[in-house]
């Protein structure tokens, strides 16, 4: 009998441990949602907090292979974190099975639609009730963080954009234009991006006013941070960047 | 008997040397050059027609491999039809042979500063003596065809311009903007550039009442007239491809 009460101790802390956390942390609802971008429709894969209220929200800009499982997962993450997410589709429904299909994609992509589409995605969620407007930010990885700095150049309203694995502008005047809280992680063996670039890049928006914090990962190429890319994954690189990510959204949109 | 030897060497040296310019003067020269991209000095890879000028010019924009050998032999073919070719470098020297590097190097080329490259080339044959600069033109393949097509919307004077198997622009406020005629080859089994996009192209080209003459080729996918891409190479079609790219050049360039 001595031994009962400590079991139902135990379990009554267990169901409450379990209800707290199922309070705190309801799963995200995710659903599919449709909205103009120009002409057309798109559509987007949008990942909500498990509570109600006006929540800071975030754009998720998927790399090089479209807007697979990984990229459908950190919106997820997201929204657990309490952020309405919505990651973009631009390539309208397709998803590289491998890399070559994935630089296919990349390639065929026009630059004019991709931007259309990112800003019509943040017109979008800006207009959602349970987003605040004022609390937007954005990230993208590869191909995706190009067009999340063309939305920062583009639209004065983002106030956070985390990249990562892409390229930087380099026009002075598209850099001038930037408003929103800048993050960046790289990796140093990165092709194609010298540290000279990055220096140029945070050079030309601190004398903005604009403070770019990027963090350049030693022994780390490009693709870092992405579990499904066997030859270029670091695991604990890429947990770094994640926390960063996660701290640099709820320093700048006020969680 | 000496003297009579002497003759015969020195005849033999003036005979050699007059074969050797011969040799050497019957291949297009070409030549590394240098000049000004906005803050930057960049580099690029030209060949001179053998007969005396001016000639019209063709801007060569290469592949996401970077400025590689094929690319410097499409340079070279264009200047043995009679034209300067510039073949410009995106990459800054960086090349390769590697997909996944080759992916990196084109998902961190800033687009602002491919743009800037691509009107400093522009600018530079018309300044080149050999050239008449009223008669320029552009070509590309895969993330060079996209390319072809922003020199086209961003330089009112180029007189013609070739894309092949490149991203298109959607935006009619673009399109309105290209005054060159435009040639396009592309693979009916591109996964990133599908009939459906050349198609939309074609017609908003038409709609603006813009000359377009592009051809999707059965049973080819993307890069299918580059003899490197062992499975996807064409031979019939690229060099129907070819052929097409010759008799534009010569009808737009020519005249």
């Amino acid at each position: 009998m001595i031994w009962l009460a400590p079991r139902a101790a135990q379990v009554a802390v267990v169901c409450l441990l379990c209800g707290a956390l199922l309070t705190a942390a309801a799963p995200p609802k995710t659903e599919i949602v449709e909205y103009p971008s120009g002409s057309e429709t798109v559509r987007g894969f949008l990942a909500l907090p498990g509570m109600p209220g006006r929540h800071a929200a975030i754009l998720v800009i998927h790399g090089d292979a479209g807007l697979n499982e990984w990229v459908q997962e950190q919106a997820r993450k997201f929204a657990a974190q309490g952020y309405v997410a919505l990651a973009v589709d631009l390539y309208r429904g397709r998803v590289a099975a491998d890399d070559e299909e994935a630089h296919e994609l990349a390639r065929g992509l026009p630059d004019d639609r991709a931007l259309r589409d990112v800003e019509a995605a943040f017109t979008y969620l800006a207009a959602r009730k349970d987003a605040s407007s004022s609390r937007i930010g954005v990230i993208g990885r590869q191909s995706g963080g190009w067009f999340a700095l063309q939305l920062a150049i583009h639209q004065p309203k983002l106030v956070a954009c985390a990249v990562s694995d892409t390229a930087l502008p380099t026009d002075f005047g598209d850099l001038a234009r930037i408003r929103a809280q800048i993050l960046g992680n790289f990796g140093a063996d990165q092709r194609g991006i010298s540290a000279g670039q990055i220096e140029a890049f945070r050079g030309a928006l601190r004398s903005q006013g604009v403070q770019a914090d990027v963090k350049v990962y030693p022994g780390a190429s490009g693709d870092f941070e992405n579990p499904a890319d066997k030859n270029h994954y670091q695991p604990e690189a890429a947990a770094d960047a994640w926390t960063r990510d996660l701290a640099f959204f709820s320093r700048n949109l006020g969680k | 008997m000496r003297q009579w030897l002497k003759v015969l060497v020195a005849g033999g040296m003036i005979a050699l040397a007059a074969l050797g310019a011969f040799v050497w003067a019957s291949p297009p020269k070409s030549q590394i050059v240098e000049y000004k991209s906005g803050p930057d000095t960049v580099r690029a890879y030209l060949v001179l027609p053998d007969s005396p000028g001016p000639h019209p010019g063709i801007v060569v924009i290469h592949e996401y491999w970077g400025l590689n050998d094929w690319v410097k032999e499409q340079a070279q073919k264009l200047a043995a039809q009679g034209y300067v070719a510039l073949a410009i470098d995106l990459y800054r020297g960086a090349v390769t042979t590697d997909p996944a590097d080759a992916g990196e190097l084109m998902r961190t080329l800033p687009h602002d500063r491919a743009v800037r490259d691509l009107e400093a080339a522009y600018d530079y044959l018309a300044a080149r003596p050999e050239v008449d600069n009223s008669r320029i033109g552009s070509i590309g393949w895969c993330m060079g065809g996209g390319y072809s097509l922003q020199l086209a919307i961003r330089e009112p004077k180029l007189t013609a311009c070739v894309v092949n198997y490149g991203a298109m622009p959607t935006d009619p406020a673009d399109i309105a903007k290209i005054q060159a005629p435009i040639l396009g080859n592309f693979g009916a089994d591109d996964r990133g550039i599908t009939p459906d996009a050349v198609h939309a192209f074609e017609s908003a080209m038409r709609t603006a009442g813009k000359s377009v003459d592009l051809k999707i080729y059965d049973g080819a996918g993307h890069a299918f007239e580059n003899p490197n891409n062992t499975a996807g190479y064409r031979p019939e079609a690229a060099a129907d491809a070819w052929n097409r790219i010759v008799a534009f050049f010569a009808k737009t360039l020519k005249k």
